[in-house]
C-alpha cells in the first residue's frame, strides 16, 4: 500500500502493438518556457499597440478629472497645475502658445503623469518607449527587419500621436462640437424667425377694386391674375393680421370674385353663387376641378353579363379598366387604345354596358327599386338611370320612362332595346301630368330633375356663362311641380313602396335644398336617410333660409371632394294619399259660406222662389259651377305652353269635408299666389271619384 | 290597315326565320303576351304592361315592350334589329363570323366567304339566319345567299349572307329605330 499509483495512464510496454503505439506529446517543456515566448513581428506590433492604449485609457480617464479643474481654475498657460510635486517650473516662452506648440511626444504623455515635469514628460515617455523599443530590438533575431521595424515604428509613433491628439482634445472636441450644434440651432431658428416676420411684414400689394376692374378690361394678364387670386387667397385666409391697412374684406372679396370670373372664365353671377357656397380656398379647388373631367366610368348590364365577364372583355380588347368599389355594377375605365371608341365596342352594341357617370349611380342606389313593383322615371333620358332601374328589377314588374323633349326619347327607346329591357313603356309626355293619368298609380319614383347643371361644368362648359338668376328661378319653379306631381303619383299604401328619390346634377341650395323644403310643406311626406356612404349632409341652413332639420339626411356630391360630377340626392317616403288643407282653400270655403248664406237671407227677406232655389244650392255646387266656367275658360287657353307656367300645381284634393255631408266632394285647389294674374287653374279633378283615400283633412306636421 | 292583314304578314313573312314558333312567343310562362301596333311599328309586350300603356295617349306613347319591327307603307313587315334578342334563341339556323369580320358585319357589309368562321349543316339558300361573333355575341340578322354545302365551295369573295340588321344600327341608325 502506498501511493495511488497512476495504472491508467501507465505506458505500455513489451513487444506489442500497443508499445509502438506513439504516446502523448509531453507538454511541460512548452509551458514552462512559455516566459521566454518569442513573437513574431505582427504579434510584437500589436502587443505594442495593445499597451499604448491602455496607458491611455487610463490617462483619459484622469486628464477628464484635471480638465474640470483646469477650465474652472482659468489656467495660466504658465501655471502647471498638474505639478504637484512642486517641481521646479522652467521658465516658458513668452509667445503663449504653450497649448497648441507642444512638443510631439509630449503629446502623448500629457497632463496625466503626475510624476514627470512638463518638460521631462515627453522624455519620460520617450525613454519608456525606447525601453520597450530596444527590448523589441533585443528579442529580434534577423537584422533585415531592423530597418523595417523602424519605419513601422515610426508609423506607429504617428499613430499613436494621432490617437493621443484624438484623445487628448476629444473633450474640447466633444463639447466645441456640441456648442458648434447649439449655435447652429440658434441661427436656424433666428432665421426661420426672420423669413417669417419678414414674410409677415411684406406687404402684398394689391390694387384697389377700380384698378382691377380696369385691368381685367383692357389686357388681362392671366399670370398676374392668378398670382393676385392667390395674394387674395392668402390674405383671406388671416385676415386680421394680413390686411393692408384701411381695406375692407369686401373689396378684398370683390377683387377675388372678378378675378376668379376673369380666370376661369365664369359670369359673375355663378362666382357670386359659388362663393355663397364655398369658402375662398375651396372655391379655387372646386373652380380647378371643373377645368378637368371626371373619370370615364361604366355600368354593367347585369342582364347580359356580369362585371368580371365584362372586365375580362374589355381587358382583352385594350381597355384598361377598374372596379368601383362602392358598387357592383361600376368599373372606372383609365384608357383605351387609339381605334377604339367605348361607344362603339361590339359589347356595347351588345347591350353589356352603358356609359355612365359614376354620380348617376347613386340616385338609383338610393330608390332602391325590387321586382315586380311599378316604377316610373319622369325624366329619364337618354336612360341610364332607368336602365339601372330595369335591371335592378330583373325585367319584372313595370317600369315607365317617360321625358318631355321627344328628341332625347329616341336616345332611350335605343338604349332600351340595346339592353335588352321588355318590361318598360317609353313615353314622351310633361312630367307633370302624370299624377292625373295615373294617380297613386306607382310603388316608387324616381325624379332626377332638369337643373341648371351648376355640378356637371366639367362636362359642360356653357354653364359657366350662360345661367343667370332668372335661369336658377326657373328652374327651382319647375322643379317644385314635379316633385309635387312625383309625389302625388305615388302609392303611400302597400307593403314596400311610397318612395320617391329627387336628384339633380346641381349643387345650387335654391334647386336643392329649397324643392324638398318645400315638397315637406306642401305634401305628407318626409325624409329618410338615402343609404348612400358618400357625399356631405344636406344644409339645414344657408345664409337666410332655414329648411326643416330632417335636411341633413340628403346628399351632395362635389366634384373636388369626390371625384364625381356634383350632385344632390333626396328620398322621401309618402306616409299618406292625402294633401294636406291649405288655409286659402278654408278660407275661400269661408267666403263661399258666407255668400250662400247671404243669398238665404236674401231669399228669406224676399220670399222669392229663384233665390230660394240658388239658396238652397249647396256650396259645393257653387263650388263645381265656378269650377266648371274656370275650366272653360282654361281650356281655351291651352295645355302647351307648360313652361311658362307660372307654377300652378295641380293638386289633387280628393276631397274635403268639414261638413257633415257624406257625398264626396269635389272641391277645386284654391288660387296661387302667381305672377300672372291672368288665370287662376281651379280644374277639378274628375278622375279621382275612385279614390281610396282617407277623409281626413291632415295638416303636415313636422 | 286591316289589322289581319298585318298579323298575317308578320307571321307568315318569309323573313321572319323563326317560323313556327311565334306561338311559343305568345304563350309564355310568366303571362300572355301579345302584339300591337303603335305607329306603324310592331311591338311584343305583356299583356299586364299592355294595360298600364293603355292610359298613356297614342301619340305621346313611344314604346312597349320590345319593338319588333314596323310595317310600310306597302303593308309588308320589316324585322328590325330590336328583335334579335327574341330572335336569337329560337333561329335554327345560325352563322358564324370571324373576330376579325366582325366590324365589317356591323358597318353593314354583307359577309363574305373569307369572313366565315361556322354555320350550321343544311342550311338552304335564302334562308333567315341568325348572325353570330365572337363568344357567341349575337351580331344581327341576314338572309343565307347560298346553301350551306355551296358555301363550302365558292370562293373567298363571294356573298354567302346578306345582311338585314346588325346591332351597329344602334349608333348609325338610331333616328329610323323610332
Amino acid at each position: 500500500m502506498g501511493r495511488k499509483g497512476d495504472f491508467a495512464n501507465r505506458p505500455k510496454k513489451g513487444p506489442g502493438r500497443k508499445a509502438r503505439k506513439q504516446q502523448a506529446p509531453d507538454l511541460k517543456e512548452y509551458l514552462e518556457n512559455s516566459d521566454e515566448k518569442v513573437l513574431s513581428r505582427h504579434q510584437r506590433q500589436r502587443a505594442k499597440k495593445r499597451a499604448l492604449k491602455q496607458e491611455n485609457a487610463v490617462k483619459i480617464q484622469d486628464s477628464l478629472a484635471k480638465k474640470k479643474k483646469m477650465e474652472d481654475k482659468k489656467q495660466d498657460p504658465l501655471v502647471d497645475n498638474n505639478n504637484t510635486n512642486n517641481v521646479e517650473i522652467k521658465k516658458k516662452l513668452p509667445l503663449k502658445n504653450e497649448e497648441w506648440l507642444k512638443p510631439k511626444k509630449k503629446l502623448l504623455g500629457d497632463d496625466g503623469d503626475s510624476d514627470s515635469d512638463n518638460d521631462s514628460d515627453g522624455g519620460m515617455m520617450d525613454k519608456n518607449r525606447t525601453n520597450t523599443e530596444d527590448s523589441y530590438e533585443e528579442n529580434e533575431a534577423s537584422d533585415d527587419d531592423d530597418v523595417e521595424k523602424d519605419d513601422d515604428d515610426d508609423d506607429d509613433d504617428d499613430d499613436d500621436d494621432d490617437d493621443g491628439d484624438d484623445d487628448d482634445d476629444s473633450p474640447t472636441i466633444e463639447k466645441q462640437s456640441k456648442k458648434l450644434d447649439m449655435k447652429h440651432k440658434r441661427a436656424m431658428a433666428l432665421g426661420q424667425q426672420e423669413l417669417e416676420d419678414s414674410a409677415a411684414k411684406v406687404s402684398v400689394q394689391i390694387p384697389s377694386v377700380m384698378e382691377v376692374e380696369k385691368e381685367l378690361q383692357d389686357t388681362p394678364d392671366m399670370s398676374i391674375i392668378n398670382h393676385r387670386i392667390k395674394d387674395v387667397v392668402f390674405i383671406l385666409g388671416d385676415f386680421k393680421n394680413r390686411k393692408e391697412e384701411g381695406r375692407s374684406r369686401s373689396e378684398y372679396l370683390s377683387i377675388l370674385q372678378k378675378d376668379l370670373a376673369m380666370y376661369y372664365s365664369y359670369n359673375e353671377f355663378m362666382i357670386e353663387k359659388l362663393m355663397e357656397l364655398f369658402g375662398p380656398s375651396e372655391l379655387i379647388e372646386f373652380l380647378e376641378a371643373n377645368e378637368a373631367p371626371r373619370p370615364v366610368t361604366i355600368r354593367t348590364n347585369t342582364l347580359k353579363t356580369r362585371r368580371k365577364q365584362l372586365a375580362q372583355a374589355m381587358i382583352n380588347r385594350g381597355i384598361n379598366l377598374d372596379m368601383i368599389n362602392w358598387s357592383k355594377v361600376g368599373l372606372v375605365v383609365f384608357d383605351t387604345p387609339g381605334g377604339v371608341t367605348l361607344g362603339a365596342t361590339p359589347e356595347y352594341l351588345a347591350g353589356h354596358y352603358i356609359l355612365q357617370g359614376a354620380s348617376s349611380f347613386l340616385p338609383v342606389m338610393a330608390l332602391g327599386p325590387k321586382e315586380n313593383e311599378k316604377v316610373l322615371d319622369m325624366c329619364a333620358a337618354p336612360g341610364g338611370k332607368s336602365t339601372h332601374i330595369a335591371a335592378l328589377m330583373r325585367n319584372t314588374g313595370m317600369l315607365i320612362a317617360n321625358d318631355v323633349n321627344p328628341d332625347r326619347v329616341k336616345a332611350l327607346f335605343g338604349n332600351f332595346h340595346r339592353m335588352g329591357i321588355t318590361n318598360t313603356v317609353i313615353s314622351s309626355l310633361d312630367g307633370r301630368k302624370f299624377p292625373k293619368m295615373m294617380p297613386c298609380g306607382f310603388n316608387r319614383v324616381l325624379l332626377d330633375a332638369p337643373c341648371s347643371g351648376t355640378g356637371v361644368i366639367s362636362k359642360d362648359e356653357r354653364v359657366k356663362t350662360s345661367k343667370e338668376y332668372r335661369d336658377i328661378q326657373q328652374c327651382a319653379m319647375l322643379q317644385k311641380e314635379l316633385i309635387l306631381a312625383a309625389i302625388d303619383s305615388v302609392d303611400a299604401q302597400g307593403s314596400n313602396g311610397g318612395y320617391i328619390c329627387y336628384s339633380t346634377c346641381s349643387i345650387m341650395v335654391e334647386e336643392n335644398e329649397a324643392v324638398v323644403d318645400y315638397a315637406l310643406k306642401k305634401r305628407d311626406v318626409k325624409l329618410i336617410p338615402t343609404g348612400l356612404d358618400v357625399g356631405k349632409e344636406g344644409y339645414t341652413k344657408f345664409r337666410q333660409h332655414r329648411f326643416h332639420p330632417s335636411l341633413n339626411k340628403c346628399k351632395r356630391i362635389y366634384p373636388h371632394v369626390n371625384n364625381m360630377d356634383g350632385f344632390f340626392i333626396a328620398k322621401l317616403k309618402k306616409n299618406s294619399n292625402t294633401t294636406p288643407q291649405k288655409e286659402e282653400e278654408s278660407e275661400m270655403k269661408e267666403q263661399v259660406l258666407k255668400k250662400v248664406q247671404q243669398k238665404k237671407k236674401e231669399e228669406n227677406e224676399s220670399g222669392i222662389e229663384e233665390e230660394s232655389d240658388n239658396g238652397n244650392e249647396s256650396v259645393d255646387e257653387i263650388m263645381e259651377n265656378k269650377a266648371e266656367e274656370e275650366e272653360d275658360m282654361e281650356e281655351e287657353d291651352g295645355d302647351d305652353d307648360m313652361e311658362e307656367d307660372d307654377g300652378d300645381e295641380e293638386e289633387h284634393d280628393d276631397e274635403s269635408n268639414d261638413d257633415e255631408s257624406e257625398t264626396e266632394v269635389k272641391v277645386s285647389p284654391p288660387p296661387k299666389k302667381t305672377a300672372s294674374p291672368k288665370l287662376v287653374k281651379n280644374k277639378p279633378n274628375k278622375s279621382m271619384t275612385n279614390s281610396s283615400q282617407n277623409k281626413t283633412n291632415k295638416v303636415n306636421k313636422w | 290597315m286591316n289589322p289581319r292583314e298585318l298579323i298575317a304578314s308578320l307571321f307568315t313573312s318569309p323573313r321572319l326565320c323563326i317560323g313556327d314558333h311565334v306561338k311559343s312567343l305568345i304563350d309564355r310562362s310568366d303571362g300572355t303576351y301579345c302584339f300591337r301596333l303603335n305607329r306603324d311599328r310592331v311591338f311584343y309586350v305583356s299583356e299586364k304592361l299592355m294595360k298600364l300603356a293603355a292610359t298613356i295617349p297614342r301619340q305621346n306613347l313611344v314604346s312597349l315592350g320590345t319593338c319588333f319591327g314596323k310595317m310600310t307603307k306597302t303593308k309588308k313587315f320589316r324585322l328590325h334589329v330590336t328583335a334579335l334578342d327574341y330572335l336569337a334563341p329560337y333561329a335554327a339556323y345560325k352563322m358564324w363570323v370571324k373576330q376579325s369580320a366582325e366590324q365589317n358585319f356591323m358597318y353593314g357589309n354583307h359577309v363574305m366567304k373569307s369572313n366565315l368562321a361556322r354555320v350550321t349543316e343544311n342550311t338552304p339558300a335564302y334562308q333567315g339566319i341568325i348572325i353570330y361573333g365572337s363568344h357567341d355575341v349575337p351580331l344581327g340578322f341576314g338572309v343565307a345567299a347560298k346553301s350551306a354545302s355551296d358555301m363550302r365551295h365558292c370562293d373567298p369573295m363571294a356573298i354567302i349572307a346578306f345582311h338585314q340588321a346588325d346591332i351597329g344600327e344602334y349608333i348609325r341608325n338610331e333616328e329610323v329605330l323610332t
